[in-house]
């Protein structure tokens, strides 16, 4: 079997125990089933392994690491979002989390099977520019930075749900298997305080990359820009928190909007808006 | 700065005030203390942020046209003075707010207070209250001990029967928000520096492979001493490609000749030469075709054309254009078209006639040159310590997360009350799972 083959099989694999995993997950928080759901944290664990196994294989077959084109950045995406969440599944105990966090890991991998043109999947030759290791490191702590904001929109639309219901009075099964609102908003914030400092090292090999490749460290490229504007909305999220007290509704609410910004980093600069930047896809 | 009562609000716990010293009020309503306010003030810093943020996302959108090449100018927008304002507002609210913490950092880093009140700890949001058997002096050495188990630093006073104990961890971690908000003035001034236009440049090279280049030929060349000047030599310039025909890499060999100091060097992509405080990156390549060609009505036209440039001899409806020039076997590689079709692709020797139909031509000489962009910017090592300062930063404000905790032990009938309570704006849970453990071990 050559290795083309080996890596289609382990996509397959990581897409449908991601798709396992997020079905359990979200089937679990209307009906409570300890067994069940140990299926679900099965999938994301061999989905893991499988998503790992792909990069591997993409490294082998492009011998470069696998950061380049729009498929690679998404496959490495995924992982960082599972290999975060089982982190935390690991360190918290709440498997709710799952149901809001696997499905993201889940579209943006349904997104390559159903909407990427198959041309974009390929392994592809470096072109000279992209052949550094700044950027092995740059997309590197990429993935795990945007891993852990994801898992944070994930505790943050928990927040809101479980406030509404708390609102309402609501005496569900649901409300009351729901972490507290407390925990709900310290896991949102822990994760936060993993990605920022992640992403602050993406933006710095980004810029060191830059300067070695073209001597510009900063050209306001909209990629450029726009994980600058991520950084300080997540700044400010940071400000707020600590010195008016921005917990809560309102704190989620920035959260969301940060990952809003990931994504449109993501794939809004390139669809979007044209620049230098644009080998994460189109 | 937040409203900031005497009681510590969960929220507002970050104010580093201990208690006993009272944040300087703000009543002398001077207009230079208004001023002076405004301008350290956490809602400046965070309006800021979030109109940097805003107005960033309108440069990403709202592209200006460079009118010379017809390209998209990204930077334009965000060297206008509006913009340019707006980084000098942050910089100074950066600078104002450092200033005006100073004094609650060299607070911290002494260790909270032991003159607190009772009632103080009794107002703490997360606070425990256990009686036990034994004398206050003694269960105070116990606090003590789990107190410092857990990794605080311990400060304590005993008045009579009653001990004070107050007690911090991961108090570094205040130095780093300032190390972030340094790393962002430093870098701010690395950016004035070299729009400034005072030192460094931004300059474009070329050069013919054997040719020797002076840098007073470099193009843009400013704010540098013709004394310092020095020589370059392009030796070859080659393109390395893979099996399948792509591009794998570019590179200039050359040699710097500079009064005694003779050294070669391959520049290739991300591997620029770096001499003197100059940096010389790869950024374009050509070749330049110089020869005859003949036709119906002229013979033997001398012509000199680059790289995809036509060559037509009068009064035919033929066209060559040489396409690259292969330094090593020395061959010309062009496209023959007639009219607007192409008639054929092939490489051709030097001094070696080509014919179509009644057109000629003959590459007599062919020479590749590189292109290098040159720069100098002595901002970039203040950006890369500044860089390295945001990182450390930002990793030690998120490492190191400060816990305090305060502890009243007074004489109870038969034995001694602890009342202990902290604040921790980073990190509550891990300071209630500290107190619950101090807690759980004098129960048992």
């Amino acid at each position: 079997m050559d290795l083309v083959t080996l890596e289609n099989y382990a996509f397959t694999v990581t897409f449908v125990a991601y798709m396992t995993a997020a079905v359990i997950y979200i089937v679990y928080l209307g009906y409570k089933n300890e067994n069940m759901v140990r299926v679900a944290t099965l999938g994301t664990i061999v989905g893991f392994i499988a998503n790992t196994a792909l990069l591997g294989l993409r490294w082998k077959i492009s011998s470069h690491a696998p950061f380049v084109n729009g498929f690679e950045f998404l496959v490495s995406f995924t992982w960082g979002i599972a290999g975060i969440y089982l982190l935390a599944e690991w360190r918290y105990k709440f498997r709710m989390i799952g149901a809001f966090v696997m499905p993201v890991a889940w579209l943006l991998l349904a997104y390559i099977a159903v909407i990427m043109p198959p041309q974009m999947k390929n392994a592809e030759n470096l072109m000279p520019a992209l052949q550094s290791n700044w950027l092995t490191i740059h997309v590197a702590t990429a993935m795990v930075s945007y891993g852990a904001f994801a898992l944070s929109l994930g505790t943050s639309i928990m927040f809101l749900i479980k406030q509404n219901m708390e609102n309402n009075k609501s005496k569900s099964d649901f409300n009351k298997r729901m972490p507290t609102l407390d925990i709900l908003d310290d896991i949102s914030y822990k994760f936060i305080a993993v990605g920022f400092p992640l992403l602050s090292i993406v933006i710095v090999s980004g810029a060191i990359w830059a300067e070695y490749a073209w001597g510009r460290y900063w050209s306001w490229d909209p990629k450029e820009t726009w994980s600058l504007i991520t950084w300080l909305v997540y700044a400010a999220y940071l400000h707020a928190r600590f010195t008016f007290g921005w917990r809560g509704s309102r704190a989620a609410w920035m959260s969301i909007l940060g990952f809003i910004f990931v994504l449109f980093t993501f794939f809004g600069v390139n669809y979007l808006l044209s620049g230098i930047h644009a080998y994460g896809g189109s | 700065m937040a409203k900031n009562n005497k009681t510590p609000e969960p929220g507002i716990a970050e104010q580093n005030t201990s208690p006993g010293e009272p944040e300087a009020s703000s009543k002398d309503s001077n207009i230079i203390n208004t001023v002076w306010n405004f301008l350290s003030s956490m809602k400046l810093g965070i309006i800021l942020l979030l109109v940097l943020a805003i107005v960033s996302i309108i440069g990403t959108v709202w592209v200006p046209t460079d009118p010379l090449t017809g390209q998209q100018d990204f930077a334009k927008f965000y060297n206008t003075w509006f913009f340019r304002i707006l980084l000098g507002l942050l910089a100074l609210n950066l600078l104002v707010c450092s200033l005006n913490r100073w004094k609650a950092v060299t607070n911290t880093l002494k260790g909270p207070g032991v003159n607190f009140s009772e009632n103080f700890v009794k107002s703490l949001k997360s606070v425990r209250t256990i009686k036990l058997k034994g004398e206050p002096t003694q269960t105070a050495e116990r606090v003590k001990d789990l107190l410092k188990k857990q990794g605080y630093r311990i400060f304590s006073k005993q008045d009579g029967d009653t001990v004070r104990i107050s007690s911090d961890r991961g108090h570094l971690g205040i130095l780093g928000p300032y190390l972030t908000h340094l790393s962002f003035i430093i870098m701010i001034v690395a950016i004035v520096i070299k729009f400034s236009g005072l030192v460094g440049f931004d300059g474009m090279m070329s050069g013919v492979v054997g040719q020797t280049v002076n840098l007073s030929q470099v193009q843009g060349i400013q704010n540098m001493d013709s004394s310092e000047y020095f020589d370059l030599r392009i030796n070859n310039f080659r393109t390395e490609y893979r099996p399948d025909g792509s591009v794998k890499q570019w590179y200039s060999d050359v040699t710097v000749l500079d009064k005694g100091n003779t050294f070669d060097y391959s520049i290739y992509v991300n591997h620029p030469l770096i001499y003197k405080g100059l940096k010389f990156y790869q950024m374009s390549y050509g070749s330049q075709f110089s020869g005859k060609y003949t036709g119906p009505s002229v013979t033997d036209q001398p012509f000199a054309v680059g790289v995809q440039q036509y060559i037509q001899p009068a009064g035919t409806d033929i066209t060559f254009i040489p396409m690259s020039f292969d330094n090593t076997t020395r061959k010309i590689l062009f496209q023959t078209y007639k009219g607007n079709n192409q008639v054929a692709q092939q490489e051709v020797a030097l001094n070696t006639p080509y014919k179509y139909e009644q057109a000629e031509v003959k590459f007599e000489k062919a020479e590749a040159y590189t292109v290098l962009s040159v720069k100098k910017d002595p901002g970039v090592p203040i950006i890369g310590a500044g860089s390295i300062l945001l990182i450390a930063g930002v990793i030690i404000s998120f490492l190191l997360r400060q816990r305090r905790i305060w502890s009243v032990i007074s004489p109870e009938k038969d034995g001694s009350l602890v009342q202990i309570g902290g604040i921790s704006a980073k990190d509550k849970r891990g300071l209630d799972s500290n107190l619950d453990a101090i807690v759980s071990e004098f129960k048992s």
